[in-house]
């Protein structure tokens, strides 16, 4: 018997994008570079609160009208 | 006394009293209606009321005083956390939970465990979590109402709690929902105005951004906190999508499991909308025209008294702001309520109630839960912050893993969550109160603890009764079919 359910191969992609956004959006912690006096890792996080969702919603959309199996 | 600030609020108010005694007419005898508000609430209705629930008086007056005093990227980094909570929930836990056709996060943790420990033991986390949450809204509401109607403290907090229990607890989750779209399409046209009005004046975003940084430079700086305070800040907020019983029991109303996922990420666009346009408009505002303010949490009041001149727009902020505060405070008082009838009193004490029964009963628990509220809100403890984001890391430490460990790994055992459930909570506590980590670092630690205490006291248990794991198996295949 397998250990895991199985999970949609959209949602699981969708899960690891996820995942990689939120790395990504700590990368530049150290980093002194500023937009308009804000700094590049305040600009990441407020960009994240955008694309996060929007990405989600497309893989959410796109499994449902391909029928999507499991991975 | 300000009359027609008074006069819009006292309208918005009897609005929502009024919603609440059309909603009562749906809920007469049946439960699922009360808590879940019959599982039929579409995708734009649940999208705007998850918004409205999650967006508390803290989304509005914490999140700037918050951003003026600690900077942009600190609370950015938070309410991001809180906001790709929401796409991990949808993926992780909505469809399944909706799904399993519950009606309260401890409802789902006694079909997936049928533990008698774990289900006395959640419902009672919940409880207390939820009342510290609801004392921190009502402070709010008090401070709001003080500040721009000059009514005193105590009068405040208690009419904003008896109106909200008492839409809640004659309108249950219709009223919830009905009330929740109108107050998120309020309090977000107030902040998206008010942001506007801002902007204008200053010319552009980048101009007002260049002043207030130049005022304050550690405005726009990376707090001199550590790496793990930003991350666990993250952190916190981002378990809240799949733990926090009030927005997760918005899924439970949703109509099917799509509707559900999507609603989820609908909310969190316009959410983020919000907190990145609100922040970028009222903090740095603030700190242009009131460097140096001793009470930062007054930011929003104050650049709203300074753009919005005109006493009708006014009344009409004032209600947002508590429309931020009743929107998340009534699904609380809800959480705690089904939480002491449903998942104690129905499930342990009288398992025979009928559902006409658990309405009535659920009616006087509401007024209970919203009159401790009062009482606690009128001398409220100190280090409420504390406390209150205290109640959101506990639930996530507690409640993470035996939920999320539940859905997906097949061998988790009704032990694994119960001590996982225990050790994850007891450990944040510890961490918490005995211990000098870095603020809102401690759920780094008690999390993963939590998941390594499922995963080797699962494996070391007798594993899950198989029809148990037929019922949970067939939710996974019909998720397939959909």
């Amino acid at each position: 018997m397998e250990s895991w359910f199985k999970m949609r191969k959209s949602d699981f992609y969708c899960l690891i994008v996820l995942v990689i956004l939120c790395i990504i959006s700590f990368v530049p912690f150290n980093s002194d570079a500023k937009i308009f006096g804000i700094a590049i890792f305040g600009w990441l996080q407020g960009i994240l609160m955008f694309v996060a969702p929007t990405i989600t919603i497309l893989f959410v959309i796109k499994s449902k009208n391909i029928g999507d199996d499991k991975q | 006394m300000k009359t027609i600030e008074l006069l819009i609020t006292v309208a918005y108010i009897l609005c929502c009293v009024g919603i609440g005694i059309w909603a009562s007419k749906k809920v007469s005898d049946s439960t699922d209606d009360y808590w879940v508000a019959g599982r039929k609430v579409g995708t734009f209705a649940n999208s705007w009321a998850m918004m409205a629930a999650l967006g508390s008086g803290g989304s509005i007056l914490g999140v700037n005083g918050l951003a003026y005093s600690a900077g942009v990227p600190y609370v950015f980094a938070m309410y991001a956390g809180a906001v790709v909570g929401f796409p991990f929930a949808s993926i992780l836990v909505a469809e399944h939970l909706r799904d399993l056709k519950v009606r309260t996060v401890p409802e789902y943790l006694n079909i997936r465990y049928n533990n008698k420990a774990l289900s006395i033991i959640v419902p009672i986390i919940i409880m207390i979590a939820m009342e510290v949450y609801i004392v921190a809204q009502l402070k709010a509401a008090g401070i709001t109402a003080t500040y721009l109607l000059g009514l005193p403290y105590n009068y405040a907090v208690i009419i904003t709690a008896i109106i909200f229990t008492l839409y809640v607890s004659i309108g249950g989750m219709w009223a919830i929902t009905l009330t929740d779209i109108i107050q998120g399409i309020l309090m977000f046209t107030v902040v998206m105005l008010l942001s506007f009005v801002v902007f204008l004046n200053f010319g552009s975003i980048p101009d007002l951004l260049t002043q207030a940084t130049t005022a304050a430079p550690h405005y726009g700086e990376i707090k001199d906190m550590s790496f793990i305070s930003y991350a666990g800040a993250f952190v916190v907020w981002l378990i809240a999508g799949c733990t926090v019983p009030h927005l997760v029991m918005r899924v439970f109303t949703s109509r099917d499991g799509h509707s559900a996922k999507l609603s989820l990420n609908y909310s969190m666009i316009i959410y983020a909308f919000l907190i990145f346009v609100g922040v970028l408009a009222i903090a740095s505002a603030g700190h242009v025209l009131f460097p140096g303010l001793k009470d930062a949490d007054t930011v929003f009041l104050k650049v709203m008294e300074n753009y919005l001149p005109n006493a009708v727009i006014r009344g009409i902020a004032v209600s947002a702001v508590l429309a931020a505060v009743m929107s998340t405070t009534d699904a609380l008082i809800l959480a705690v309520s089904s939480a002491a009838v449903n998942d104690i009193y129905k499930k342990h004490i009288k398992p025979d109630a009928t559902d006409k029964e658990v309405v009535k009963l659920s009616l006087v628990f509401t007024w209970v839960a919203g009159l401790l509220a009062i009482y606690f809100a009128l001398n409220p403890p100190k280090l409420l912050t504390m406390l209150y984001t205290a109640a959101v890391g506990l639930l996530g430490s507690s409640l993470l893993a035996p939920i999320l460990m539940g859905i997906w790994w097949k061998r988790t055992t009704p032990i694994g969550a119960l001590w996982s459930c225990i050790v994850g909570g007891g450990s944040y506590c510890y961490l918490l109160w005995f211990t000098k980590m870095p603020p809102l670092s401690h759920v780094l630690v008690s999390i993963p603890l939590s998941f390594v205490v499922i995963v080797i006291a699962s494996s070391l248990t007798a594993p899950t009764d198989p029809g148990i794991m037929r019922r949970i198996e067939n939710v996974h295949i019909r998720g397939e079919e959909n």
